[in-house]
This record gives structure tokens, sequence and C-alpha cells, in this order.
């Protein structure tokens, strides 16, 4: 967020208080094909993303999980088995379109009992302090008006010992890889977008928005001022993504 | 992302085709809910970790926490252990796959492992329809009954010729016995490693006195 209260909604400047009702648009439109639009913005390796990110959340089993930007689930339905019927993870969203979803399919997958539902803005958690052993936010963080906000509040629901994970789109560190990465984003996925989801509007969001998200740097920095210690950072796919870690100590 | 992580999600997706096709093992799995188990196979020295629950059986290739059980045996004893034709106990008991920890859970899980039977008529049913799925899978049967009785004929006859007068493969007993002198030798090589290694940690400190 800027100075004057503005901030992004992709590459147009918006002021603060629009962005989350435009971006509760874009989500509600693609809420009932987001596990496509998922592979399609992917090419499926989303699942591998979210596989090395639950790896390094290392959830065991008793603990307490807080799944930010929940979408349909694929985080919360993984740390639902890890944590065992004595664990608890609180599968949460802004979107209560995309809650709806996310709830349909943990209950179709017979994932119940451990789990519950809160549909929350990450910038301010309705959860008590030192509260979750783990907090994860996967592909969320750059919808969030003011992350700094949200990663403070996160900061705050974690217990001592806690550690925070953060999935998101980041910086392509490899040249070659960034030219086709800007083609399929900027000229194909719309255009994808229009085909699959009747929605080309929303597709040439998600791609702007993975642009202005704050490259692996400067989020790192963003979660040490919100206090976390020993941050770091994981490239995958040439920095395509990059997982974020830190710790509450 | 390296080739390993790309190998276990493949692992776990291949694993979990053959439990959703299985209503008991699926069950049976979502009754260890969270429970983690360690499976590790001697000689290339792989350690994964099998964590069950309801829907799903996660394959990790990092778990933070300590495993309640581990499976170790070689490759060839773990890969007996998933099929249905031997008892898996047998496997667990017959000390080719040594259990640490907790282990009614690793008798547990292995018999499940073992059990893993698929009924391909449900799964069929899924895509065309209960009447036309028993239907396809009579007419398979009877192909198939046929035909298993047909090859088995021929198999057998190829087999005596081959392995009792021309002596050219060996017997099933001869294969096993083979297998399992493998494990020992591997064994036996592990042990004297270790010894040697004890040896040569033992004449190491006379070394610097010179």
């Amino acid at each position: 967020m800027t100075e004057n209260n503005s901030t992004h909604f992709g590459f147009e400047t918006v002021n603060a208080t629009e962005k989350a009702g435009r971006v509760r648009q874009v989500f509600d439109s693609v809420a009932s094909r987001y596990d496509i639009m998922n592979d399609l913005m992917s090419f499926g390796v989303h699942r591998l993303w979210k596989r090395y990110a639950i790896e390094l959340a290392g959830v065991r089993k008793g603990q307490k999980v807080l799944d930010l930007a929940a979408g349909t689930g694929d985080l919360s339905a993984r740390f639902a088995g890890l944590v065992g019927p004595k664990g608890e993870v609180v599968f949460s969203d802004i979107n209560a379109a995309m809650l709806e979803q996310g709830r349909q399919r943990m209950a179709n997958d017979g994932l119940v009992g451990n789990v519950r539902y809160v549909q929350a803005d990450a910038q301010y958690l309705p959860f008590p302090d030192n509260h979750f052993d783990c907090v994860t936010i996967a592909f969320g963080l750059r919808n969030v008006t003011d992350k700094q906000l949200a990663l403070n509040s996160m900061y705050r629901v974690l217990k001592p010992g806690g550690r925070l994970l953060v999935l998101e789109f980041s910086k392509v560190d490899m040249q070659p890889l960034k030219t086709t990465y800007d083609f399929y984003s900027f000229k194909l996925l719309p255009k994808i977008g229009k085909f699959v989801a009747n929605d080309e509007e929303s597709y040439r969001y998600l791609a702007e928005s993975i642009r202005m998200h704050p490259d692996q740097e400067t989020l790192k920095g963003m979660m040490d001022k919100a206090g976390f210690e020993r941050s770091e950072f994981f490239n995958l796919t040439g920095g395509v993504v990059a997982v974020h870690r830190g710790y509450k100590f | 992302m390296s080739i390993p992580e790309l190998a276990f999600a493949g692992l776990e997706e291949a694993l979990n085709q053959y439990v959703t096709l299985d209503p008991k093992a699926a069950a049976a799995l979502a009754k260890l809910h969270g429970r983690a188990i360690a499976l590790e196979i001697a000689g290339p020295e792989i350690r994964l970790f099998l964590i069950p629950g309801p829907g799903r059986l996660q394959v990790l290739r990092l778990y933070e926490g300590e495993p309640e059980c581990v499976l170790r045996g070689s490759p060839m004893a773990l890969a007996r252990l998933s099929t249905a034709n031997e008892k898996a106990v047998d496997q667990l008991f017959s000390g080719q796959i040594s259990i640490t920890g907790d282990t009614e859970l690793g008798r547990r899980f292995g018999e499940i492992l073992g059990a893993l039977n698929i009924d391909w008529e449900e799964h069929l049913a899924a895509h065309v329809g209960d009447f036309v799925a028993h239907d396809i899978v009579d007419g398979a049967r009877f192909i198939a009954e046929r035909g298993r009785r047909t090859v088995d004929s021929v198999g057998q006859s190829i087999a005596q010729y081959i392995q009792t007068e021309s002596k050219l493969l060996p017997e099933r007993p001869e294969v096993q016995d083979f297998v399992a002198k493998i494990d020992t030798l591997r064994d036996d090589f592990d042990r004297l490693q270790a010894r040697i290694d004890r040896l040569r940690n033992q004449t190491a400190p006379s070394n610097n006195e010179k």
C-alpha cells in the first residue's frame, strides 16, 4: 500500500478501499472453476509446489494449523490428514464463494471432525494471540490490500516456536524462462480464460497481480519487519513461485 | 524442486489409486489417521514417510516429527509386502522386514498394504453403469478364465521343459533361495563394513601418535 492510501489492482492503481471489492468480484467469478484455473496457470505444477510447502511446514500430529486463502482446500486437506483427529485445521478464506467450494470438497473427501471454517480477512484475524503452530497462505497474499498488516496479524496469532509459510508467485530469476512466462501470462492466459471460463478480465488481473507482487527479497524483508526470525525463501521452477518461511520465537 | 520430489508425488498418486479402488483398505487407513510410518529401503537407503488419513495416504520425503513405527527391508522384501499373493504378516515376522517402534501399528499397516484388493467391477461402474459393468466384467472373467486355463496348460508344459528337462531357467524355490542369499550377503557386507570402520577408528589414534 502506498503513502496516499492507494494500492494496486493488477497494473491499475486504485484506492485501498476499492481493492477488496474488486478482488472479491474476481474470485466470485472464478470460484467454481478455481482448480481448473490453477492447473491452467501452472500446467498442473501447483500440486508439486504445494507438496513442497507442506513438507516445509513440518506439521505433525496434534497441531493447530491456520490455512489462509485456503481456496478449494489443497493445503487444508493435507493438513487435516497430518494433524490427526486430535489436531485442528482452520480453513479460512475471505471469499464466501471460495469457502463454500472448499467446504464441499473437504466433506466429499471425508475430511470432517478436525476442520473448522472461518470467513476471515487476513489483515484482521479473528483469533487469539499465540494460538496456532503453523499459519499458511498459498497464492493469496498478493490479493491482500495491505500485505504488511496481514503479516503482522499472522505473527500475532502464531505460538512462539510456530512458523509461517507463504507460497506465492514471485520473480522469475532465469531470463529465457522469463520471456516465455511473460508471453504465456499476458497473451495466452487471458485468451484461455476467455475460452474456458468466458472471463478474460479476471485472468488478466491474475497475471498482472503476480507481476505487482513483492519480489523474494522484498517479501522476506516484510516478514522480518513483522517480527519473524530466520526468514528464508525457496525458489521453485526458476522463481515462478517462491515459498517463504519464517519463525516466531 | 528435485526429481525425487516428482517421484514421491508419483508414488503417492499410484498408491492412492489403489486405495480409492478398495473401500476396505481406505476405511482401515482412515483408522490410522495422522500416524506416521517411516519406510526405509535398505540398499539405496531411501527413507519415506507414510501418513494415512481419511481419503488419502500421504507420502512425504520430509517429516519433522518422530515416526511412530519404522518398517525397514530390502527393495525386494518391501515390494513383496505390497503384493496380495503373499501374506504380509509372514513377511513382517520372517525377518525380511524389520519393525521398530510401535509394532502393532507396523503390523496393521503392513496388512493393509498386503491386502489391497481392487474391485474392477465397481470401478468400471462409475464410468459405464452397473449393468454394463457387470456384463463386461462377467465377459472378461469368462475370457480370462478360458485364457488362463489355456495359458496355464501351455505355460506349465513350457516351464517344465525349460526348468526340468533343459535346465535353462531355475525353478521358483531356487530363485527364492537365491534372493534370500543376496539379502544375507548384503547384511554380512554391512556387518563387515561396520567392523572395518570400528577397527579403523581403533587404529586411528596410534597413527596420530607417530
